[in-house]
């Protein structure tokens, strides 16, 4: 999954560089970290 | 729906409007927002705190209240004022507006993945009621005590980061809820939705009717969590036998002190939380549905400022659409994962 990180606020799109893919329970799942600003909000696009 | 009085005031709720939207498959669900809210607490960040907390539950289309055409202090008879005369707004309000715009385009539409179905309690509720009892106060919080829905709704979303859709037990009984696959499935056209597990919240009273196609979801292979209180009265003339029958057949050894799981053979499994706090909702739902849309691991869990760390997901145009949104005043780093690859 190619994922993109935008900023509804400033507009910035940045791309997902660093995440793994983990095994867990019988299902894939895309792992990465996410740092938040306090009162702020992002989405998260996957294609 | 309206967001008033003060930022987190009614957020527990904000999820009862936009179920609504997901059943009848409608692609806006507005909220007026701001109204009444306190003058001298109102900052740039209450503006995004209020927005993000309605959005990030399913609202997509923001009617600010305060937008007086006379801004004279006489005029502007509920503060605060949401404008360009602003002083203390005006310099933010280009930014919010496109941040408002964006999200709420980005909202629009789709599919929501809400694999948790709770049953609205609305027969208990009504049960209950009566406009010339003592403790009445006419604020809505006339409510039996089991009364539980908005506070599990709540440790979803904030704590536990599973998302759900509230369903009306009325509308459960039609076609357009189907049992398949171990699942309940809202069939509609564009916002269709797959429920793993479906929760009976707590409560004295239920539709006859609707606990009868709960069971027929368990006996089917479903998963079914019962909290705080089983029902024992129908909301139907004459049909009590019929409800404590289907609870026993559910529940059965289960003591009201008890969070014994009943199982059956080909997966279906229902369980009564008497006490269903944090701790004991993720251990039964790991137990029941491990795989979760989306795993979020936030040890801090932050509720600084009266905000709360939480998600969306949504599908649309073929793209999976995430919305991560931190209304509190603080950092979070959390871990994420999504399933899929």
């Amino acid at each position: 999954m190619k994922l993109e990180i935008w900023d509804p606020k400033t507009g910035e799109k940045t791309t997902v560089k660093y995440f793994k893919y983990v095994w867990q329970k019988g299902e894939w799942y895309t792992e990465f970290g996410l740092d938040l600003k306090a009162v702020n909000s992002v989405f998260l696009v996957g294609y | 729906m309206d967001a008033i009085f003060y930022h987190g005031h009614g957020r527990q709720g904000f999820k009862l409007t936009s179920s609504a939207a997901s059943v009848y498959d409608r692609p806006v669900v507005a909220a007026e927002i701001y109204g009444a809210f306190q003058e001298d607490k109102f900052t740039v960040n209450t503006l995004y705190q209020a927005a993000m907390e309605v959005f990030v539950r399913g609202i997509n289309s923001l009617i600010p209240h305060g937008m007086w055409y006379d801004t004279e202090p006489q005029s502007v008879r509920i503060p605060p004022l949401i404008s360009g005369y602003s002083k203390k707004l005006q310099s933010a309000l280009r930014q919010f507006n496109d941040f408002a715009a964006r999200t709420s385009m980005m909202l629009t539409g789709g599919k929501q993945i809400a694999e948790i179905g709770i049953i609205y309690p609305i027969a208990s509720l009504q049960g209950f009621y009566h406009f010339e009892a003592k403790d009445n106060n006419g604020f809505g919080k006339f409510a039996p005590k089991e009364t539980d829905y908005l506070t599990i709704g709540d440790e979803l979303t904030n704590t536990l980061h599973r998302d759900f859709t509230f369903i009306h037990p009325q509308l459960f009984l039609s076609k357009q809820y189907i049992i398949a696959d171990k699942q309940v499935i809202l069939s509609n056209k564009i916002n269709s939705q797959a429920y793993k597990v479906i929760i009976i919240q707590g409560g004295k009273v239920i539709s006859y009717y609707t606990l009868k196609k709960i069971q027929q979801f368990y006996n089917a292979g479903g998963k079914v969590i019962a909290t705080s209180m089983l029902p024992t009265k129908s909301a139907e003339f004459g049909l009590d036998t019929g409800i404590n029958r289907i609870v026993k057949e559910m529940f059965y050894g289960t003591k009201k002190t008890s969070t014994r799981m009943i199982l059956k053979p080909n997966g279906g499994a229902a369980i009564f939380l008497l006490n269903p706090d944090s701790a004991i909702l993720i251990k039964t739902l790991d137990q029941l549905t491990p795989n979760a849309d989306v795993i979020i691991k936030d040890s801090n869990n932050s509720t600084a400022g009266n905000g709360r760390f939480s998600y969306l997901h949504k599908v649309r145009d073929g793209k999976q659409i995430y919305y991560f949104a931190n209304s509190t005043t603080d950092v979070i780093n959390a871990e994420v994962m999504l399933r899929g690859k």
